[in-house]
């Protein structure tokens, strides 16, 4: 057994790998040779150090928040199959947000027009008031927009602006929630 | 009754969340374990473990030509380690003159262990080779985690890793001897 034969099967040697009669002749040159004994030893122990690194077993809590997380990370994936249980509930979890989009769309639109038909109905008012003596077209709720002495508290140019605020509040909002309409139309098909 | 592997990859590929929670329960820690020793730190080990049971969730089409749903899993797991270590790491290279050591430097690593007296010794040894381990290129670090920390066979590795099984005793012998050097060399330095 050479030195060189002996350095090439060290890894099979402290690996367990060898022969029984193989490994009778690499231990007989080891145990005569200083040289290969020494590199042998080092690779016992770094194999040792090795097996003795651990990773400590993270808690219960851990486990069942990271279990919850990759649920909810695989939530939105695509399924394999069109007839799998999450896909309709994906379905329904995605037309009830829609709805609730169009709800809520209908709610800011109708704010909308409650401040223009305001504004409108103040102008009324005031030309009712200059015209008969007394408001046409007022509502407890555009009397509630003038003073005592019958003035308006929000003139005509607040409520332009009330509304125009209301326009570029609004636009981009309805205009958000209906960018999600392709998305939705796609899963359905 | 307990399922089997197999069992559970069938209702898992058929839909069953059930399933696919065993799956988690049973491979967790194994995942867990080789992206914490390989990024060293619990943060970066949840991140190995979520992105490895969520890739493996969109690629579930592809279990029904598997033959080991352990393989295929420890692959994912393994390919993403390897990748956020890159991207953690940036192109850092090991200079490779930190391996060429004089030969008459001593290691007396072997009569330490040895010694049964000797815990703190032990200790700090162990603190150097996890150090030592950090130092090695991915591929070579992690042939020496699965085959010496983490106890799979070098065929295991070789399937992992989709390569030979010559590869993987290149690697393992490369990363073993570079682990040597390094180890030799911070005990000189601690001297
Ligand atoms: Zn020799």
């Amino acid at each position: 057994m050479t030195c060189q034969n002996t350095l090439s099967c060290l890894d099979q040697l402290v690996d367990n790998e060898l022969t029984d009669e193989k490994k009778a002749q690499v231990m007989e040159h080891i145990n005569a040779c200083d040289k290969c004994k020494k590199e042998f030893e080092e690779l016992k122990q770094i194999k040792y150090l090795l097996s003795k690194v651990k990773t400590n077993e993270p808690s219960e809590e851990y486990w069942s928040e990271v279990t919850g997380l990759i649920n909810a990370r695989t939530l939105d994936v695509e399924p394999v199959d069109s007839d799998y249980r999450s896909h309709t509930e994906q379905l329904s979890i995605k037309r009830n947000s829609l709805l609730r989009s169009i709800i809520s769309t209908a709610a800011a639109l109708a704010i909308l027009f409650t401040a223009l038909l305001l504004g409108s109905q103040q102008n009324q008012v005031s030309l009712a008031q200059i015209g008969t003596g007394s408001p046409v077209l007022a509502t407890a709720d555009v009397r509630d927009l003038l003073s005592s002495d019958n003035k308006a508290l929000f003139s005509a140019n607040d409520q332009r602006h009330l509304a125009q605020g209301m326009l570029l509040v609004g636009i981009p909002g309805v205009l958000g929630r209906f960018a999600a309409l392709p998305e939705l139309m796609i899963i359905t098909e | 009754m307990t399922k089997t592997i197999p069992e559970l990859v069938n209702s898992f590929v058929g839909g069953d969340e059930n399933a696919f929670a065993e799956l988690i329960k049973r491979f967790r820690q194994k995942i867990y374990s080789i992206g914490f020793q390989m990024l060293g730190n619990h943060l970066d080990a949840d991140e190995v473990v979520q992105e490895t049971f969520v890739r493996i969730f969109k690629r579930r089409k592809e279990l029904a030509n598997v033959k080991y749903f352990s393989t295929f899993l420890l692959r994912i797991a393994t390919n993403y380690s390897i990748d956020l270590l890159r991207r953690k790491k940036g192109h850092r290279i090991i200079a490779e003159d930190s391996c060429n050591l004089p030969g008459e430097i001593q290691l007396t690593l072997s009569k330490r262990v040895a010694t049964p007296s000797e815990e703190f010794a032990n200790k700090k040894l162990l603190e150097e080779i996890k150090r030592a381990l950090t130092n090695l290129p991915p591929k070579q670090r992690l042939t020496a985690i699965l085959h010496d920390i983490e106890g799979y066979t070098k065929s295991e590795i070789a399937d992992m890793f989709e390569c030979p099984e010559a590869t993987v005793r290149s690697n393992l012998h490369i990363a073993r001897n570079k682990l040597r050097k390094i180890l030799r060399r911070q005990i000189k330095k601690g001297e």
